[in-house]
């Protein structure tokens, strides 16, 4: 029971009349206190079952990041990325390639274009020959039949060399109408190859600089994940710093409830003190006083720590969205919505893919080309050949009327011209056919030479283009599952920690606990307060003098703190500084300053 | 196989926390609501290690620790106070019943960490 202390001099009979309204003020407000201190806990625990579950969902959620990091820092993307750098080398190698024997191709196929224009001035000679050769037949026959019996035979001669005098016309057409066919068709191939090859050539070397700037992008991406592991864990760690904080803030509810138990002991005991005449209005005034300011420490003390219960744990959500946001950026994947790098990447290759197959065709284009060249000018030859023939028989049925005329005598002598004239026209004949041959065994080797480098080189590239393309197909394949582990991962990670921020809201927002502790704590300060300040009316001079009972009670630095502060000459019953210095981190003091080993 | 620690506290908030923090740490945990509960568990349980706090009904943490250390199975364990009490003159009780260490609450979890780790070595 509190000790009355020096009350004489104050007004003792309003005091005896006041006491039990005292009494009942306090009684009740003990009452109150002793209930809220008894009540609070299942809140604090109901917070403290989540914390673990929050905490286990975090490590989950950095877990997922790691792996994240992991996995574009990992084997299978710096594999990717060493196949890709070795498949630009490739490809540039390929494509300067490419363009070497396009241009190469055309300039050939612009050589045997000319050379087929100087096969017209030959053929257009057949048709000269064919005419005179035509005149010559009906001047034969017309000499023939002047000199009736004798010139028999020439007759016959005249025929023979109008119908061979056809079918060198026949075949001059031929070989022109083949010759101006092939020569369209190397046009056409011609501007195909060149416009193919040219569009090819710059859709290659435009995906090859945007695929160099990808593979440029992925090795910072994979810089960036590699040294990210740090940060994955600086995040960890500050969210574990962040339960730590609530885990120390939880303890807040332990300490106030002791301080508010030990206030209702004190009221109760100023009550009893009150009941029984003991307690004067000095010692009411000096102990409610105390029991104020232990009340404002106890509220401001819960306050501060659910509050900072409150904002850890939002902390903890914001660093798991921002470490959810940071993983996403850095492993290269901007969105949900397939907006990722690895998308874009698998993109550009299918593109390179299409443009080497395009490319192969083109030469597959000259090879087919080269082929019809060879088979015309081939079939050309044979109809040269054929003239050749005629020529020569030509020559020969010539050669047999001049021996026919000089038989014939001085009659003949006409006869005689008319057979040399043949003669001459068959050597034109055979020289006209020796000039395309000429010019055909020039195309025929410039085909051939071509036809086989374009055919060695189609092979090869082709070749070449199935080995670029599957293994460009290999790297979609790793760069698809790569982006796949990593939507998955995302999804699975922002999934998390959106529940993850939406439960801690949800529990932080129904945190009430402090507003019902300091509702209670007001209105008991408030009705202290009045009891208070009447006894405090009625002796104006703290003389309670010793409260030591009263500190015997305590078990916290804080409250002997604040009982001296009110009590001690040096505050002179000033409020004291009410929050007690956390303690030092352990790196500061190996353990801290709370902690001692004996 | 983990190591088990016993944390007596009659607040159950504390005791969570406590709990909480070691399982972080890879330990078992056997909870005790007072130094009476405590010290019948300490006589069914073997336990690497116990903390406790000081003021408890039934039975507080000094008279937890005696009763723990007349055990055979405690003899030797450490036995660390946690409590909101700081004044040396306690502490010197709770050191002369045989308590290896004295932490002042709050604490932080990586403190209670290091604390353990540090006494069971």
């Amino acid at each position: 029971m509190i000790a009355g202390g020096n009350d004489s001099g104050t007004r003792d009979a309003e005091v005896r009349a006041l006491a039990p309204g005292w009494s009942g003020i306090l009684a009740k407000a003990a009452v109150e206190l002793a209930v809220i201190a008894g009540t609070t806990e299942d809140e604090f625990l109901a917070i403290g079952g989540r914390l673990q579950d929050f905490y286990q969902r975090g490590l989950g959620i950095s877990g997922l990041a790691s792996e994240m990091v992991g996995e574009v820092a990992g084997d299978q993307v710096i594999g990717a990325m060493d196949r890709l750098g070795e498949m630009l080398d490739h490809m540039g190698h390929y494509v300067d390639r490419a363009q070497n024997e396009i241009e190469g191709s055309a300039q050939t196929l612009r050589e045997i274009l000319g050379l087929l224009e100087k096969v017209s001035d030959p053929l257009s000679g057949f048709k000269k020959v064919n005419k005179v050769l035509r005149m010559l037949g009906i001047s034969t026959k017309i000499e023939s039949a002047r000199l009736g019996q004798s010139a028999a035979g020439f007759d016959t001669l005249a025929s023979d060399v109008g119908e061979l005098s056809v079918q060198v016309n026949d075949k001059a057409a031929f070989i022109m109408k083949r010759k101006d066919d092939l020569a369209r068709e190397i046009a056409q191939t011609l501007s195909g190859v060149l416009e193919s090859g040219a569009q090819q050539h710059d859709r290659v070397i435009e995906v090859l600089a945007r695929t160099r700037k990808s593979l440029q992008a992925l090795t910072e991406i994979n810089t960036r994940c590699s040294s990210s592991v740090a940060l994955v864990s600086a995040v960890s760690d500050e969210v574990y710093r962040s339960i730590g904080d609530v885990v120390m803030s939880m303890q807040a509810h332990d300490i106030v409830r002791q301080q508010i138990e030990h206030v209702h002991e004190a009221l109760d005991e100023v009550k009893q003190g009150l009941d029984a005449g003991s307690c004067g209005a000095d010692a009411t005034a000096t102990i409610c006083e105390l029991q104020i300011a232990q009340l404002h420490h106890a509220s401001d003390e819960l306050d501060g720590a659910v509050r900072i219960i409150m904002e850890s744990l939002r902390e903890v959500a914001r660093k798991q969205s921002g470490l959810s946001a940071q993983t996403s950026g850095m492993s290269g994947i901007a969105d949900q919505a397939g907006g990722s790098f690895f998308t874009g990447m698998e993109r550009d290759i299918s593109v390179v893919s299409n443009a080497l197959l395009e490319s192969s065709k083109v030469n597959q284009a000259l090879c087919v080309a080269m082929g019809t060249v060879a088979e015309t000018v081939g079939e050309i030859a044979t109809f040269v050949g054929d003239i050749e023939k005629i020529g020569e028989e030509i020559k020969l049925i010539a050669l047999n009327a001049q021996i026919k005329s000089a038989y014939t005598g001085d009659e003949g002598a006409a006869l005689g011209v008319l057979a040399e004239a043949i003669q001459r026209l068959s050597i034109d004949a055979i020289n006209h056919t020796g000039a395309v041959s000429g010019t055909l065994q020039g195309i025929i080797g410039v085909t051939d030479r071509l036809s086989q480098g374009v055919s060695v080189e189609t092979t090869g590239l082709e070749s070449e283009v199935h080995g670029m393309v599957q293994t460009l197909s290999d790297l979609v394949q790793t760069l698809r599952q790569v982006n796949d582990t990593l939507q998955h991962s995302l999804h699975q990670m922002d999934d998390s920690v959106t529940r993850l921020s939406t439960d801690i809201e949800q529990v932080v927002s129904g945190i009430t606990v402090h507003r019902k502790v300091a509702k209670v704590l007001e209105e008991s300060i408030r009705a202290i307060s009045g009891v208070a300040t009447e006894a405090r009316r009625l002796a104006p001079a703290g003389t309670a003098g010793n409260l030591d009972q009263l500190a015997q009670r305590y078990t916290m630095q804080s409250e002997r703190r604040i009982h001296e502060s009110l009590n001690g000459p040096a505050t002179g019953g000033r409020m004291p500084t009410l929050s007690a210095p956390p303690p030092p981190a352990a790196d500061e003091d190996e353990l801290g300053g709370n902690v001692e080993l004996f | 196989m983990a190591k088990v620690i016993m944390t007596a506290d009659d607040s159950a908030s504390v005791r969570q926390m406590v709990t909480f923090t070691l399982k972080q740490g890879g330990y078992d945990v056997v909870e005790a609501v007072d130094g009476k509960d405590a010290l019948q568990k300490l006589a069914n349980t073997k336990v690497d290690m116990l903390i406790t706090d000081l003021n408890m009904p039934n039975l507080d943490g000094i008279g937890l620790i005696k009763g723990a250390r007349a055990l055979a199975s405690c003899k030797f364990i450490p036995i660390v106070m946690l409590t909101t009490e700081s004044q040396d003159s306690k502490k010197q009780e709770g050191k002369a019943a045989g308590a290896t260490g004295w932490i002042v609450k709050p604490f932080k979890p990586e403190q209670l960490m290091a604390v353990v780790k540090k006494v069971l070595g």
